[in-house]
């Protein structure tokens, strides 16, 4: 083996290990900087998510209140229209 | 002031156009065509003799939702499974077409299962669906907002308003209902014999037959036609318990037994007359 195919091996052996480096440097440093960006980030939640759904009191008590009262007054003319048994 | 006949009753619209008259009328025909129990083709009768799950229309799941909030409202007084036990005192045909029955009034089941997903309906084991509790007062409800401007729809007596309304009261008297619904519901009108003994259509679900309440009619006014509805019928089960159920929720009820008619005390605080204003 001539001793220029050597040196072109050795270059390309540090030119594969260089892209490793820079690859695994370029995905540890997003990594740490997505960790960042949601340990500081304002837009991210740090807790776990609760449903926004109402508490099931609170339903009960709308749900309840849909037995709600009309208005009556006393009456001022002849009946116009009569409430008999459905 | 219009009148028709749909759903085994008579129906009064005022303040409608034509347009809203025909409107109101294909309402009350497309409600009497999904939830009668009378009408071999409806689909509540394809329901109740289906088997698992059903899918129904978005009408039906939205009436059958509206049941199962009236019987949450009511501690399961008012209750959608009841179709078995109405048919087994004997309410299995058109009312204006029964007649007295010699053999003995049987009971069914009390109160079963029904659940809804969506539009995916579930059913116990037996169990029948009788809509009717809600679905007349709701269509009431729904045409009255068919209307651009002030009326009022009534059918069979249940009735609701915009705008001011006199009306006649079972036993005498009237009242003004200013806004919302007013509704009756008593053992006079529907009812029959079977087996010699008279039968209604008010059955008590702790039991699965015609309720025994001290009663014979039972009027309350609510928001709307629906709610009167449902309170006037859990009232009338409730008995002596009635009008302070009633009152507790604060909506007026009016009593009727014997000719005698007895007011709770939101009715007598919402029919008292208002003192004039201090200038």
């Amino acid at each position: 083996m001539d001793r220029s195919e050597t040196r072109i091996g050795a270059a390309r052996r540090r030119a594969d290990v260089a892209k490793l480096v820079l690859a695994g440097t370029g995905v540890l440093a997003f990594a740490a900087s997505a960790a960042l960006a949601r340990a500081a980030y304002p837009g991210h939640h740090k807790q776990g998510v609760k449903a926004l759904s109402p508490p099931q009191r609170f339903v009960r008590i709308v749900r309840q209140n849909q037995l709600e009262s009309g208005i009556l007054a006393p009456t001022q003319a002849d009946p116009s229209v009569a409430t008999a048994q459905s | 002031m219009n009148r028709f006949s749909s759903m085994g009753c008579e129906v009064i619209v005022d303040g409608a156009t034509s347009d809203e008259l025909a409107h109101v009328q294909a309402l009350f025909e497309e409600r009497d065509a999904v939830f009668s129990r009378f009408r071999p083709d409806s689909e509540l009768n394809a329901v109740n003799a289906g088997r698992g799950g059903r899918l129904v229309s978005p009408l039906f799941a939205r009436m059958v939702e509206a049941a199962l909030q009236a019987r949450e409202q009511t501690d399961g007084l008012v209750d959608p499974t009841l179709g078995a036990a109405l048919e087994a005192a004997g309410y299995d045909r058109d009312f204006a077409v029964l007649a007295p029955d010699a053999s003995a009034g049987g009971s069914a089941s009390p109160a079963g299962t029904v659940e809804l997903y969506g539009r995916v309906l579930l059913l116990g084991g037996g169990v029948r669906l009788d809509l009717n509790g809600v679905v007349k007062a709701a269509a009431v409800d729904d045409a009255l907002g068919l209307l651009a401007g002030p009326g009022f729809v009534s059918a069979g007596g249940d009735l609701a308003t915009r705008g001011e309304v006199d009306v006649a009261l079972p036993g005498g008297g009237a009242v003004r209902l200013v806004s919302g619904g007013l509704a009756t519901s008593g053992r006079t009108k529907r009812r029959w014999l079977r087996g010699g003994v008279e039968q209604h259509h008010l059955i008590d679900p702790r039991t699965g037959r015609p309720a025994t309440s001290r009663w014979d009619e039972v009027t309350v006014c609510g928001a709307t036609c629906l709610a009167a509805d449902v309170a006037a019928k859990a009232a009338f089960l409730l008995g002596d318990d009635g009008p302070g159920w009633l009152d507790e929720r604060g909506l007026p009820g009016r009593f009727v037994a014997a000719g005698h008619a007895h007011e709770n005390a939101s009715w007598r605080t919402g029919v008292a007359p208002r003192e004039p204003a201090c200038t």
